[in-house]
């Protein structure tokens, strides 16, 4: 089965999960007020109340700025207007109809409703090693994520995307791979190494040697 | 303009304003069902509302059962990291085999399936897991904002994630739901 198919099945396996959870949140609940369980939080109330009341007033200074902007703007045009009315006020009024059909046309077209960019999968730049082979690729709105299985059974999942997000390299350490820096992380469940090349930021993972990662970036960049 | 943000973010107060007093009880409840603590849960609750604050548009109406799930995976999720702080604990993230990873979800077994059987199925995987599946797959969430809103990294997302669909691929095996390839 496709992975968009397969996806989509997990989706809707989800979605009846949370319905279902959402139901037992709800009975719980219910049960919670028939006990009359009450708790006391001073403190909490207090912080929502602090995170609530700076809106309240960030909404004051945006619609008293408003109306400021609204004033000035209005003060300022008025004097062109009146001008620009006496000195139309010889031609004519109505305008052709050929010119009201042409702003209709030149009129701009409303924005698309919050419609998610599609995103192509990036293809991969270079030929796996011997010992790995493709097992799954997903797309993450901007970032292609390849599954790759390895016949010395450590299994790495890499992250390519363009390089306009930039490299997150805050707690890596830096390498060289011939003379290309790459940002590494080890730790006792998995390594990570990360790097760019040609305009794409690759990110790996794999849970048992970095020099798994290594011989493979070795195959990107050198 | 700013007559349409002042608009969006009066209702979206009213959304959080709601979500506060319509859930505090049972968030502080299940806060304190994994920690224990009362106080500890209140810090979580009160960082759990700051994640939800900032995730406020992903609520469509607060008060439907997707939308309590969301609210409460968040509260739990907040919990569990203050629960592995206190006990200095890291969390255990780990690549399984991938060999093992593939497996047929027919499209006819959801329909086989009732939702209380598939609440008990995704009960098995365990919280971590199951809120990065749920996030991704019933919420419709980027890796980045997963991230964001378990406070990991985009990796471990990735690997949480991996793992969720296998486990759950597991156990639709074990129950004959699926065959593997």
């Amino acid at each position: 089965m496709e992975n968009k198919q397969q996806d989509q099945l997990l989706k809707e396996l989800a979605q009846k999960y949370a319905d279902q959870y959402g139901y037992r949140l709800r009975q719980e609940m219910e049960q919670l007020e028939k006990e009359n369980v009450t708790y006391l939080t001073p403190r909490l109330d207090q912080q929502v109340k602090n995170l609530l009341s700076p809106r309240k007033n960030n909404k004051r200074y945006i619609r008293m700025f408003a109306a400021i902007a609204a004033c000035l703007v209005f003060a300022f045009i008025l004097p062109f207007t009146g001008q620009f009315l006496s000195q139309n006020s010889g031609e004519s009024a109505a305008p052709m109809p050929s010119e009201t059909a042409q702003s209709q046309q030149e009129q701009p077209e409303p924005p698309p409703v919050s419609e998610k960019p599609q995103y192509e999968a990036i293809p991969l730049q270079f030929t796996l090693p011997n010992n790995f082979s493709v097992s799954a690729v997903e797309q993450d709105i901007e970032k292609t994520i390849y599954y790759l299985a390895d016949a010395y059974q450590d299994p790495v999942i890499m992250t390519l995307k363009n390089q306009d997000t930039g490299l997150e390299t805050a707690g890596l350490q830096r390498l060289f791979i011939g003379n290309a820096a790459v940002y590494g992380y080890s730790c006792a469940d998995y390594h990570l190494l990360t790097f760019e090349k040609d305009g794409l930021v690759y990110e790996m993972t794999c849970r048992y040697d970095m020099n798994t990662l290594v011989k493979l970036g070795e195959g990107i960049l050198v | 303009m700013i007559i349409i943000l002042t608009f969006s973010s009066q209702e979206e107060q009213e959304k959080f304003e709601l979500i506060y007093s319509k859930y505090k009880k049972l968030l502080l409840y299940k806060a304190n069902q994994i920690l224990h603590d009362m106080p500890l849960a209140e810090d979580a609750v009160s960082e759990a509302l700051l994640r939800i604050y900032q995730n406020l548009h992903k609520i469509g109406d607060p008060l439907s059962n997707q939308s309590i799930a969301f609210i409460v995976t968040i509260v739990k999720n907040t919990a569990l990291t203050i629960r592995r702080k206190e006990t200095a604990k890291q969390p255990a993230e780990m690549i399984d085999d991938l060999h093992k990873d593939s497996f047929n979800l027919e499209e006819h077994i959801l329909s086989e399936i009732s939702s209380e059987k598939i609440y008990e199925l995704l009960e098995e995987i365990g919280e971590e897991l199951r809120s990065v599946f749920l996030l991704k797959f019933s919420q419709d969430l980027s890796h980045r904002e997963i991230a964001g809103i378990l406070q990991i990294t985009e990796n471990n997302v990735t690997v949480r994630l991996h793992r969720a669909k296998k486990k759950i691929a597991q156990i639709l095996m074990k129950e004959g739901y699926v065959h593997g390839k």
